[in-house]
């Protein structure tokens, strides 16, 4: 029986692996410089993991599903070029969000109904929603560079409450709502029960047409709140904000916050954490002064080298695990 | 026969060289959006125009060809795009430093080769998931890119390194030669190699792939090489186009190339997919592009169309699936526009019923007197008639049996009940009110739940969660989930069903045998008055069964009904008052229990008499051919020792978890031994390598076929063959004659049905995939044949003919292990039984032993009962 909690607890250490490495990363690159430690510079740190935040969270949601969303890194710059558009054209802030959230449904829900409705693979059908959303940014953003100055978002992306940044509280109040949303209703239970098993979710009685037009949708929503955020920051928007790095950090982030890619698996926290881990990498390289043509070098180096420790432990999990489900009754 | 199943083969092979309907379909689009740009654009149709399409699509098609076989072998690359850059940038690098033109191509393609062994070292060997591992490497490569050209292009001056992006010979451009070649090399590489046929066998099932010797790990390795090189020779293809190597080179090209792919007809899920059709598809996307860039029209259109097309290309290649959702949906407003009750057939009735029903339900189900009547229920699929005129009824308090042989039609039975499957003529009456069930909400709406042969527990969800999924209870209105009733409701109903379980335990974790239990228990909580159960003991000990029994009592002390599948007699006439019988989707007959034995029972499963299932050949017994000394895995198997003679079939028996298929495991080299030596005709084997253990005539059939046993979506022919090809390829090409005949001599000798060589397994019924199986074992000539559950979910008949065969290879001097959970078939067949307790071998027992005796030991009572039976098996033999 001691083993067996021994056992047990090892599994809990495992889980909070994420953490764990997060930790390690810090000390590393603190060791390598102390700049990186700086509390100025980890509220930086916090600031640059929260769009990649809101953006995982979304992908947690659709990976959770068994699914994945391409179109989310281009979506991103879709709504954020439609609402600095809005604010330019002398709209106010709230019919500028309220056309961006059409624009986020109007995506989410094609994604969901090809998904859902016409049982395309998910690749396959954000792939192409992923093609039609950079056509449409392109059509939309004719002069290229839009300025924004609107004071309520400029609160959002600049100001502060106490030491922390507004832009961080807001990130955290979403993640804390997510992950409320996961663990407590319906759409929760239900997400991670497709991406388990989607078979066993229909025979008892889950309507998945539905329940992947929603997951699609949610992501949807997730992709405004990260343009949002994006807008917020800074003033200058152009159809290159979000894209394909943007949502590869993303999907990055809920990956090594320990979401599987298979479904079924991961949790809020873990991709939050995963944000922090992708924001401290990137920052980390440009404090110790790396060429900045190399840093795409030395992030994809450290983001292997992440997956291989996420690999390893996810091995090591799974042996341990095995041992408790196989001791004998 | 023959020569019927050899004209069905050869259209097999030339569906695998890609002469498919859909790639015909395929290239009747692409010809005819090129005369539609024709018409709009005089200049479109120029033949230098078509070649310069052709010489356009050359690198997406050269490296979309590698990519068919990263996804047909299951895996994503999204790097090739980085690659292409990185490649590019080495080889534009090297020419700076004054390297030879000639060796600066070898430079990009090793080099893409070299990246490309990094994505498959993670994957193959790392076990990162394909999509992460290349997604990563395509940000290495790009930075890599950068980070050596500083952001600059490197201008080359013409010579090799530029001939084969910019050459013609006579008017056709080189980089279109070098893809026609590609093609060419490929589509022999998956139709005629070795090497394809492994590759379809790791993406349709990496795990029977990995039982039937296949260097899993290594394929999907190699795809990723080669998709690197074929990135890099696009690399030094694109060089030659602009003369200089570009840091921003194959930007977007992973997208590109996958799209190439897919609309190809490949699928993303592996197992499936064709070169040729790539090479349509990437002549498409090279038609579109260039007919768009005619017709002037603006980039972000351009982006537009490129997104429809993917989506028209995917749903043509899913044509089957719509066409059948468009019936469906046309059947469901026929069926609206109909008067209500006026349909005889289809039993058309709109939604409301079933609401209507769950009332009637409420006050009926106080009165206790439920019945659900089918009535001539039929339901057809593409080219099968699953079920036909079947018509029974079930009520309240009584166990009806549904008993057939495989394929008989019972699991679509079971699915149209469970609102999975509508039928297409008959009708379903509850209480004499039609009734219509559409989805499983409306199955359990009518009171109707079933518990399925495979299980629907989601197993990344605890056990509190799967109970109520579907049904969580809710605070009212709101969506939010009322996790602790839930996890208390879960903790009650566990307790009084005596399950082991916490609510919040994840149900992977947990044994087969809860997961059976907790599928009983979400039965019980949906107070459902029809209860379908498929085959609940197959996955159950004896322990476990009792349980379930005394479950079903209570059940039916409810007032609830149950149907109950079984291959298994003695719960039939245990449990069941009435027997309704299928055969091949038709309705045989109904019959009370009383009125039918075994032998009967049986006839009317199978339509003729079968008198001896489990037949017993005495064969006197050769030299020791298998030798296990004190092996135990560090894990559930302790420590077992027994010997197997030629010509002896020696069973394993014992509890689930009582280490038995692990013994099988370690002598098979799947898993490895931590103690204890297996020697094979007196030779060791070396441990945990499969290749070496059938090297030393050693055959394995594993326990759960669908996981194991063959790759679903590949032919019985190909199936047959997977594990003989591999000593028997010449030069690592397929000998196609000798694959077919092979393929039809197994199933002649082990009766599969139908007898097409060509047949995907995965439409073939249990018996005949377990048959399938087997054939590709003894395919291979094995002198040890280790069988676990070889007639575990399989029908009667299937079972005689697979006993049939074994006893035949006894009667050659085969030596037989086999593990069984089923009693009976251990006692008729062996001639030795050794029994497993708690990972130990605990005794062994001569033929002739009772089952009692054999329990006894199972359930570690006394090793003194069992020298006790062996003495006197002994002195009944003298």
């Amino acid at each position: 029986m001691t083993a067996q909690h021994r056992k047990t607890a090892v599994l809990r250490l495992l889980g909070i692996a994420p953490v764990l490495l997060l930790v390690a990363l810090l000390v590393v690159f603190g060791l390598i410089d102390g700049r990186v430690v700086d509390p100025d510079n980890l509220r930086n740190v916090a600031v640059q993991a929260a769009p990649i935040a809101l953006l995982a969270l979304g992908a947690h949601v659709v990976l959770l599903s068994g699914g994945i969303d391409l179109s989310a890194g281009f979506a991103v710059g879709l709504c954020a070029v439609v609402i600095a558009q809005r604010l330019t054209g002398g709209d106010g802030l709230l019919v500028a969000l309220l056309v961006g959230l059409a624009v986020a449904l109007a995506v989410g829900a094609v994604n969901g109904l090809l998904v859902g409705y016409a049982k395309l693979p998910p690749f396959v059908a954000t792939l192409a929603t992923m093609v039609m959303v950079q056509g449409a940014t392109l059509k939309l953003a004719t002069s290229g560079v839009l300025l924004t100055n609107d004071p309520t978002l400029r609160t959002l992306g600049v100001e502060r409450v106490g030491p922390i940044p507004v832009a961080v509280v807001a990130t955290a109040v979403v993640g804390a709502l997510m992950w409320a949303a996961m663990r407590g209703t319906r759409f929760g239970i239900r997400t991670g029960a497709i991406g388990s098993d989607a078979d066993a979710a229909r025979f008892s009685g889950v309507d998945l047409r539905r329940q992947q037009l929603l997951i699609y949708v949610v992501s949807a929503l997730m992709v405004l709140a990260c343009a949002v955020l994006v807008v917020s920051r800074t003033p200058v928007v152009t159809p290159n904000v979000g894209g394909v790095s943007l949502l590869l950090d993303a999907i990055a982030a809920a990956v090594i916050g320990g979401t599987s890619i298979f479904g079924g698996r991961g949790t809020v926290g873990g991709v939050l954490v995963g944000a922090l881990i992708i924001a401290l990498v990137t920052n980390a390289l440009r404090v110790f002064g790396v060429d900045p043509s190399s840093l795409d070098l030395y992030k994809g180096t450290i983001i292997v080298i992440a997956l291989l420790l996420d690999a390893a432990i996810r091995i090591a999990r799974s042996r341990v695990a095995a041992g408790v489900a196989g001791a004998p009754r | 026969m023959r020569s019927v199943s050899q004209n069905a083969g050869a259209g097999a092979w030339r569906g695998r060289l890609g002469a498919s309907s859909a790639n015909v379909t395929l290239l009747a689009m692409t010809a005819l959006l090129a005369l539609v740009f024709g018409a709009l654009e005089p200049g479109f149709l120029d033949p230098d125009n078509l070649l310069d399409i052709g010489q356009q699509s050359a690198v997406i098609a050269i490296v979309a060809f590698a990519m068919t076989a990263v996804i047909v072998a299951r895996g994503i690359d999204i790097s090739v795009g980085g690659i292409v850059a990185a490649a590019g940038m080495l080889a534009g690098t090297a020419y700076d430093a004054g390297v030879p033109q000639l060796l600066c191509i070898a430079v990009a393609v090793l080099g893409g080769a070299g990246i490309g062994a990094l994505n498959g070292a993670l994957i193959g060997f790392a076990g990162i998931s394909p999509f992460m591992a290349t997604l990563a490497t395509m940000a290495f490569a790009r930075g890599l890119t950068l980070s050596i050209s500083g952001g600059n292009s490197v201008a080359i001056e013409p010579g090799p390194l530029t001939w084969l992006g910019s050459a013609t010979v006579g008017p056709v451009p080189v980089s279109l030669l070098v893809a026609l070649l590609c093609l060419a090399v490929w589509a022999w590489v998956f139709g005629r190699t070795l090497y394809g046929r492994w590759l379809y066998a790791v993406g349709g099932n990496a795990a029977a792939a990995r039982a039937s010797l296949i260097p899993v790990r290594t394929v999907q390795w190699s795809t990723y090489v080669l998709t690197g090189a074929s990135a890099g020779l696009g690399a030094v293809l694109t060089i030659g186009r602009v003369s200089s190597a570009q840091p921003l080179a194959g930007n977007g090209l992973e997208f590109t190339v996958i799209t190439a792919v897919i609309v190809g007809g490949t699928k993303l899920m592996g197992g499936e997919g064709s070169v040729v059709g790539t090479a349509i598809g990437s002549l498409l996307l090279g038609v579109v592009a260039t007919g768009l860039s005619f017709m002037e029209v603006s980039q972000d259109l351009v982006f537009v169309i490129t997104g429809l097309l993917i989506l028209v290309a995917v749903l043509a290649n899913q044509r089957a699936a719509a066409i059948a959702a468009a019936r469906r949906t046309l059947r469901r407003l026929r069926a609206r526009a109909r008067p209500h009750g006026a349909a005889p057939a289809g039993g058309a009735r709109s939604g409301d019923d079933a609401g209507a029903a769950t009332g009637a339900q409420r006050s009926q189900a106080q009165a206790g007197g439920r019945e659900l009547r089918l009535e001539e229920v039929g339901k057809s699929f593409p080219g099968v008639r699953a079920l036909d005129g079947v018509s029974f009824s079930v009520r309240s308090g009584e166990v009806v049996a549904l008993m057939g042989e495989n394929g008989a039609g019972k699991s679509t039975l079971v699915k149209t009940l469970g609102g999975v499957h509508e039928p297409d003529d008959g009708r379903m009456l509850l209480d004499g009110a039609p009734l219509r069930l559409r989805s499983a909400a409306d199955a359990q709406a009518a009171g109707i739940r079933v518990i399925h042969q495979h299980f629907s527990l989601a197993p990344d969800l605890t056990a509190a969660e799967n109970l109520f999924l579907g049904a969580e209870p809710t605070w009212g209105p709101l969506p939010l989930v009322r996790r602790r009733a839930m996890h208390a409701r879960a903790r009650r109903l566990f307790d009084d069903l005596g399950l082991d379980v916490r609510p919040g335990d994840r149900v992977e974790t947990l044994s087969v045998g809860q997961r059976q239990m907790i599928e009983v228990a979400k039965a019980m909580l949906s107070e459902a008055w029809l209860v379908v159960m498929d085959e609940p003991t197959s996955a159950l000990s004896n322990r476990e069964r009792d349980r379930l029994y005394a479950l079903i009592e209570r059940l039916l002390g409810r007032g609830v009904g149950i149907l109950y599948i079984s291959h298994k007699m003695e719960e039939i006439f245990t449990l069941a008052q009435r027997v309704v019988v299928l055969r091949d989707g038709r309705f045989v007959g109904e019959r009370a229990i009383e009125e039918v034995d075994e032998r009967r029972l049986i006839e009317l499963m199978v339509g003729r008499d079968v008198d001896n299932v489990f037949p017993h050949v005495a064969v006197e017994p050769g030299e020791e051919l298998l030798r296990v000394d004190r092996v135990g895995d560090g894990g559930l198997l302790r420590e077992a020792s027994l010997r197997v003679r030629a010509g002896e079939v020696v069973a394993l028996a014992g509890l689930m978890g009582s280490g038995r298929s692990e013994v099988l495991r370690c002598v098979a080299g799947l898993d490895r031994p931590a103690s204890g030596s297996i020697a094979v005709a007196g030779r060791p084997l070396p441990p945990g390598r499969p290749a070496a253990a059938s090297a030393a005539g050693v055959a394995y059939v594993p326990e759960d076929r669908h996981a194991e046993g063959f790759v679903g979506a590949m032919s019985i022919r190909d199936n047959v063959a997977l594990a003989w090809l591999r000593r028997h390829s010449r030069r690592g090409t397929v000998p196609r004659r000798a694959v077919t005949e092979l393929a039809g001599e197994t199933i002649e000798r082990l009766g599969v049905r139908p007898p097409d060589p060509a047949r995907r397994v995965d439409v073939l019924s249990g018996g005949n995939q377990q048959k399938v199986v087997l054939g590709k074992w003894l395919a291979t000539a094995p002198r040890v044949l280790l069988l676990d559950e070889p007639t575990r979910g399989v029908d009667v008949g299937a079972k005689a003919e697979i006993h049939q065969a074994v006893a035949e290879l006894k009667r050659r001097g085969v030596a037989i292990l086999m593990v069984s959970s089923e009693l009976p078939e251990v006692l008729a067949v062996a001639d030795r039984i050794v029994v497993m307790h708690e990972g130990r071998a605990a005794g062994e027992l001569p033929r002739g032993a009772s089952e009692n005796d054999v329990m006894a030991l199972a359930f570690g009572q006394g090793a003194a009962a069992a020298t006790a039976v062996a003495a006197a098996g002994e002195e009944g033999s003298a």
